[in-house]
């Protein structure tokens, strides 16, 4: 071990030994001291090399810099001492590897280091990553950069490091794939060259060419880097580990490297441990086997090869862990095994994972060779880094450690350590993509739902969603210019509703809309990961009342959200939510009370997007959600989409079926792509019931509603008769019992009812009589709540016509015209009613007698002189609408009353200025009818407003009116008509006084009262 | 210019045309200072609510002709809010229940008691009681009829009921018996001549006594239509002649119009376009009773004497049917089909006995 880091770390040294003679200040210690302290670092390696790494950086700045103030030097070693927690030492027994005082004594600390240690560590990654990102683009800049600089210069680097810095992890985190693209082209350049270079390393430890030197530092990079974007394992979980006996691999130790085909490398590593087995982290004499995988360590091999270790692949390692436990038998479950069946699988990025986790697991002492190459690269590459720095390292550490970005997360890392080490036992169940994903899933899920099994797991994957207009990308859309278009800046216009390609900019919520089985929620779940965005889900199940939604989901929604780094996914922290509000519709009941005032109160001022799912768009709850939301509707797939989907299912699951009744299934389910699957599920496990494979193929009962037009026809469509029995007819009527008599009765006259011609009409008259009994028994449920009559019902009203005119359709068939005609029934005879309110007054008939009796007659009396006399007999139909107490809506309502299909309207006759001249006259004089003086005020008030002031001189008018009727009762008669007219509010109206003919009467009432 | 049907209605019980006997005897009845709940039943158009009002005047005095209209509101235990409007004078109150719908429980129940169970304002006034007069009180639902039985006694001090209606039989036996029932016929033939001759000399013109004639029997002895017709005559031609036409209101003719249609054509086609003329005919307010009756006259005539039994049957077969049904129409238009089939029949039976 000592010797491998030593070797790796050589030639720095050594060439910096030459370069401090030659110029820089900066220039790391000479060899023989620089060993010291990779041995003190290599101390610390087990247990966080970051920390060793950085140790040994400030240990450098020291030199250099503060290598006067001898004191300062002489007290860290005392320090380091105290501070040196034992418990970090746990596996790799320092004084195995060299003298353990040497090391302490050796070891400087600042004073600052164990206090803020995590810091360090921080500032070291995100230097690392700097350097990294740096030296890949332009070697010739590393270059510059590795000659000593002064130091007059670092702070400027500095003050650009923050900033690449925060810039760095966050497209680390993000976008894998773009940032693997540059280095890629590099790194397999690189590649040819690297075993090379390295071997001429452990070869050669003499002295290099400066050019040398920094070649193998890029290259150090390179691999560096590669090492962070290679991919996970191949095929996880392709391979079953043997269930070996726990302690099969004592006292053997391993080292594995590179990919291994169906583990990642801390599976393999618990998997050794899990045996018992020691794992190493680099190779040394000790070490027994090697576990290669692809791209392994080109180092590790060599030095394998020096030490004569086993080099074993994945599957030697397995071959092993059998032909040991065949040896030693001791009855002990093996925790791997029970991990990975029982916790769930997880699709995760795994550059994102493997960053941060690299750490705990460090701290864990699962160390790895990883780590170890890692170390080595670091070290390479942070050594000209630390020259720049270490000028100003130590004074300006506190603020930078501050800057930098990780700061935070770094610190509560190592507090997650616990979750993280879960995490990386459920890395197993990892499923890196689609290729593989079956051949793991089979063996994690196989008691997996086919539902679940085959659930989407990429946008891309689900049904019916594909084209550039689809919902999913419309969702992607909005939910990625979100945060865009609601930064407070823009001032968004909202879209017209009939706009056909809204891109929904204006709205900050997304309903989401649909049958169900079509994949609303899983849409909305993977366009909130695939852009990268923290969903909180709210479902029917969770009580969503107001209170609730107020001050949970609110406050909630302003939190960051822990999961990123919880996971080890994100470096930083997420602040990207949505918020999910499935089913919606579901926000019934007293539990939800308010639950959708809350939530389009919270929409209003939402500062994430909401995605809103329901089934009915429609619905009445739905409705005032719906103008606050970019609407978005999901249509059933169609058969044909579905059934690929079905059709390589059946194949993965190796389910026969023909195409003809996967269609007949879907069609049957209504095209609902869970309710097939789950179909399918049934009549695979039908199959694999022994003997029943030769059982005719039941298909799903189609137990489907019909729609009123269908069960229509088939009342009536004979070829249907012939195969259903009287059950099935009488079911008909039950798909909508309240629609189906008033189908059939529509319709029946349509039927061409097969048999003589000449019995048409005692067909039609029996089924009329059928219809009629049919009706009766609806009346009597309906009135007395007999339900239990409507089989009763249906044989009327469905099956007795069906087997009178049982035929064929010859016309179309139509919707009932009962309930137009029923609805327009009821408006005329509102209508009626108010005709007759108004002039009940002054007439005695009934609301039948007026509507039938006077209403023509009135009409005829209001429109004769407006056509005979135009103008001039204005005043007249005036008179009479005035005695009548009729409105103008009333002079409309009479028309409608009194027209007959082919009868012309009474008004056509008359000109059109006469009658806009009768509206103004009437306006004019306005009618102080007893039952409308406050009917009228109000709808003029609600016309415009510019009608108020008219209104008010009304009141005015009305006031003095009433005032002059106080003070002057002996006025003449005209003067006691008009006051009479205008306090009608109180009193009763003139028309009735003038009518009955009786003046005298007047004045004595007015005295009574 | 109102119409003469409300400009000469006679306003006092003396001076009502015809029935003078039991107007006398109305009059001996206020005379008293009791006064029971009355019911006034009779056919429309015979004078009943001419009869009450008088009858009010009688007792109050002019006051009750100062008439107001008022809107009253309710709420139904199913929390629906209702508009009903009222016309009353001080003296009374004119209501009709069956405005409300299915409602007209509640009606009867807050409305009535609210007013019997206050007491008349106006001390001086002849009578200490409150009249609330119900109009069209057979369409009054069982559930409101028994809701007043219990109202009737318990406010009689306060309050007297007047029930106008058309037929008694629609009314529970428990009303019946507490109300002294009126009964207002139809008036005979000559008297309501006398009454269109003296209105036409009121209006200063001359009235042909055939064209009185012709007009009562066209108005089916209702005094209302009778009035609108002659002034409608009227306005069509005057001078009156005896042989003018007389205007018959639109839903009469369109009615008359469907039976012929009915007789001329008897196919489903025919049916269906029938049902068309009957659904308008029942959107414009028909009563669904007179449809059956003007169908069943005009095709009576129309058909031969072996199948007018057979129609009537039917007729009233499906008459019953739509009493107890929800959609008229359905019962009309099975009405229609048998009888075309019948018809068909015997027109079938026609040709082949011809042509043997």
């Amino acid at each position: 071990m000592q010797r491998g880091i030593d070797s790796f770390f050589k030639r720095v040294p050594s060439k910096k030994t030459s370069d401090e003679d030659a110029t820089s200040p900066p220039t790391p210690a000479p060899r023989k001291r620089k060993a010291l302290a990779i041995s003190s670092d290599e101390d610390e390696v087990p247990a966080s090399p970051q920390i060793s790494k950085h140790g040994k950086e400030l240990k450098k700045t020291r030199r250099t810099h503060d290598a006067p103030d001898n004191g300062h030097g002489t007290k860290k070693p005392s320090l380091s001492k105290l501070k040196e927690p034992p418990k970090q030492l746990k596996k790799v027994d320092p004084s195995e590897l060299f003298g353990g005082e040497t090391t302490r004594i050796e070891a400087p600390k600042p004073k600052e280091r164990s206090l803020i240690e995590l810091e360090d560590e921080d500032i070291d990654r995100s230097l690392m990553e700097v350097d990294v990102d740096d030296l890949i683009p332009s070697p010739a800049a590393n270059r510059k950069r590795s000659k000593p600089s002064s130091p007059t210069k670092t702070p400027k680097d500095e003050a650009k490091t923050p900033k690449v810095e925060a810039k760095t992890p966050k497209a680390d985190a993000k976008t894998p794939k773009a940032e693997t693209k540059t280095p890629k082209a590099e790194a397999k350049t690189a590649k040819a060259k690297t075993p090379k270079q390295e071997k001429q390393v452990d070869l050669e430890s003499s002295v290099l060419s400066d050019e040398e030197r920094h070649e193998r530092k890029r290259m150090a990079a390179v691999l560096y880097q590669k090492y962070k974007n290679r991919s996970s394992c191949l095929n996880p979980g392709s391979k079953e580990i043997p269930k070996g006996s726990p302690d099969c691999l004592k006292g053997l130790t391993f080292l594995v490297t590179g990919i291994l085909e169906s583990m990642e490398r801390d599976e393999a590593a618990s998997v050794i441990k899990g045996f018992g087995g020691r794992v190493m982290t680099v190779v040394g004499k000790k070490l027994n086997y090697l576990v290669v995988g692809e791209e392994a360590g080109p180092k590790k091999l060599a030095q394998a090869e020096e030490f004569h270790v086993t080099i074993l692949s994945e599957d030697g390692l397995f071959d092993l862990i059998r032909e040991k436990s065949g040896e030693t038998v001791k009855p002990k479950s093996s925790e791997v095994k029970q991990e990975k069946n029982s916790s769930p699988k997880k699709v995760k990025k795994e550059h994102e994972e493997k960053k941060s986790p690299k750490m705990k697991r460090e701290h864990e002492e699962k160390s790895s060779s990883k780590i170890k190459r890692e170390l080595e690269e670091k070290s390479s590459s942070m050594k000209q880094e630390s020259e720049h720095k270490s000028s100003s390292k130590i004074k300006k550490d506190p603020d930078e450690f501050k800057n930098s970005n990780g700061f935070k997360q770094e610190s509560s890392n190592n507090g997650l350590k616990m979750k993280t080490e879960q995490n990386s036992s459920s890395q197993i169940k990892r499923e890196p993509n689609n290729n593989v994903a079956n051949v793991k899933e089979e063996d994690v899920s196989l008691n997996m739902a086919l539902v679940d099994k085959y659930k989407p797991t990429s946008i891309k994957d689900i049904v019916g969603q594909a084209g550039a207009n689809s919902n999913v990308t419309k969702l992607m859309n909005w939910l990625s210019k979100w945060y865009v278009n609601h930064d407070g800046k823009k001032k968004l216009q909202r879209p017209n509703p009939w706009a056909k390609n809204d891109d929904g900019s204006f709205y900050k919520a997304a309903l989401l809309s649909g049958p169900p089985g079509i994949g609303k929620t899983t849409t909305a779940t993977l366009v909130t990961k695939e852009l990268g965005f923290d969903a909180v889900e709210f479902n029917a199940s969770d009580t969503r009342s107001k209170r609730l939604l107020k001050e949970e989901v609110s406050s909630l929604l302003g939190n960051k959200s822990l999961a990123g780094y919880a996971n080890g996914k994100t470096q930083a922290v997420s602040k990207k939510h949505v918020l999910i509000m499935d089913e919606v519709d579901g926000m019934a009941g007293n539990e939800d009370r308010g639950g959708m005032q809350e939530l389009i109160a919270l929409i209003k001022d939402s500062s994430v997007p909401i995605i809103c799912m329901c089934n009915d768009r429609n619905h009445p709850k739905i409705r005032s959600l719906v103008n606050y939301c970019y609407d978005l509707r999901f249509q059933r797939p169609r058969i044909e989409q579905i059934k690929g989907r079905i059709m390589s299912i059946c194949f993965k699951e190796k389910i026969k079926m023909s195409p003809g009744k996967l269609e007949e299934i879907i069609g049957a389910t209504n095209n609902d792509i869970r309710q097939t699957i789950n179909h399918i599920a049934l009549l695979s496990a039908g199959e694999q019931l022994p003997g029943n494979s030769t059982a005719p193929q039941q298909v799903a009962a189609k137990d489907l509603k019909l729609g009123p037009w269908e069960v229509v026809r088939k009342v009536f469509a004979a070829d249907e008769h012939k195969n259903m029995s009287i059950f099935d007819k009488c079911d008909l009527f039950f798909h909508d019992y309240s629609m189906a008599p008033l189908f059939v009765q529509q319709n029946y006259l349509q039927v061409t009812p097969q048999g003589n011609r000449n019995e048409i009409l005692s067909k039609v008259a029996a089924t009329a009589d059928a219809l009629s009994l049919g009706d009766m028994v609806d009346k009597r449920i309906r009135a007395n709540s007999a339900w239990s009559l409507l089989p009763t019902q249906a044989v009327f009203s469905s099956l007795l016509p069906g087997e009178y005119m049982c035929g064929n359709f010859t016309g179309q068939i139509n919707f009932p015209g009962w309930l137009g005609k029923n609805s327009r029934s009821n408006k005329r005879s509102r209508l009626a009613q108010e005709l007759h309110d108004h002039t009940r007054i002054c007439t005695s008939g009934s609301r039948q007698s007026v509507r039938l009796e006077y209403a023509p007659h009135l009409l005829a009396n209001i429109v004769r002189p407006l056509a005979e006399d135009g103008q001039e007999g204005v005043a007249a139909a005036l008179q009479v609408m005035k005695d009548y107490h009729l409105l103008r809506e009333d002079l409309e309502s009479l028309i409608e009353l009194s027209s007959w299909p082919g009868k012309k309207s009474p008004m056509d006759a008359v000109d059109g200025r006469v009658k806009a001249a009768l509206t103004r006259a009437y306006n004019k004089e306005v009618m102080p009818y007893s039952y409308s003086a406050q009917a009228t005020v109000k709808k003029k008030r609600a016309e415009a407003a510019g009608d108020e002031e008219e209104a008010g001189m009304l009141y005015g008018e009305e006031d003095e009116g009433g005032q002059v009727a106080q003070s002057s009762e002996d006025e003449d008669d005209d003067k006691l008509e008009l006051d009479a007219l205008i306090k009608a509010k109180k009193k009763p109206a003139p028309a009735a006084k003038k009518a009955s003919g009786s003046g005298a009467a007047k004045p004595k009432a007015k005295a009574k009262k | 210019m109102a119409l003469w049907v409300d400009k000469y209605r006679p306003r006092e019980l003396s001076k009502l045309d015809y029935h003078k006997d039991q107007a006398e005897n109305l009059r001996n009845l206020c005379k008293q200072s009791d006064f029971p709940h009355l019911m006034f039943y009779g056919p429309s158009g015979a004078g009943k609510k001419t009869r009450i009002m008088c009858l009010l005047r009688e007792m109050y005095g002019a006051g009750v002709e100062r008439l107001r209209n008022e809107t009253m509101n309710f709420t139904t235990p199913s929390n629906r809010k209702i508009d009903i409007m009222t016309v009353g004078s001080n003296y009374h109150l004119e209501v009709n229940p069956s405005d409300a719908g299915m409602y007209d429980r509640t009606v009867v129940i807050d409305l009535i008691k609210q007013v019997a169970q206050t007491h008349q304002i106006d001390v001086n006034g002849q009578r200490e009681f409150k009249v609330i007069v119900i109009s069209e009180g057979d369409e009054l639902t069982k559930d409101a009829q028994h809701a007043l039985r219990r109202t009737m006694e318990k406010y009689v001090a306060t309050c007297r009921i007047i029930l106008s209606v058309n037929s008694t039989s629609r009314i529970i036996p428990a009303i019946r018996s507490r109300c002294l029932g009126i009964r207002v016929p139809a008036p005979s033939e000559a008297e309501m001549i006398a009454v269109l001759q003296n209105t036409c000399k009121r209006e200063g013109l001359v009235l042909p006594p055939e064209l009185a004639k012709r007009v009562v029997e066209k108005s089916e002895r209702n005094m209302r239509r009778a009035l609108l017709m002659l002034e409608a005559s009227k306005v069509q031609q005057y001078p009156f002649t005896a042989q003018q036409q007389i205007a018959e209101l639109d839903w009469q003719v369109y009615l008359r119009e469907t039976a012929a249609q009915i007789v001329s054509e008897q196919t489903p086609a025919k049916l269906e376009k029938i049902r068309d003329r009957l659904y308008e005919l029942l959107s414009q307010g028909v009563p669904p009773n007179l449809i059956f009756r003007g169908l069943v006259e005009q095709l009576v005539n129309n058909c031969d004497m072996s199948i007018k039994a057979k129609t009537l049957e039917y007729a009233t077969q499906y008459e019953h049917r739509m009493q107890n049904g929800a959609k008229h129409i359905f019962h009309l238009e099975a009405f229609v089909a048998q009888f075309m089939n019948i018809y068909k029949k015997f027109l079938a039976e026609l040709v082949m006995t011809d042509d043997f």
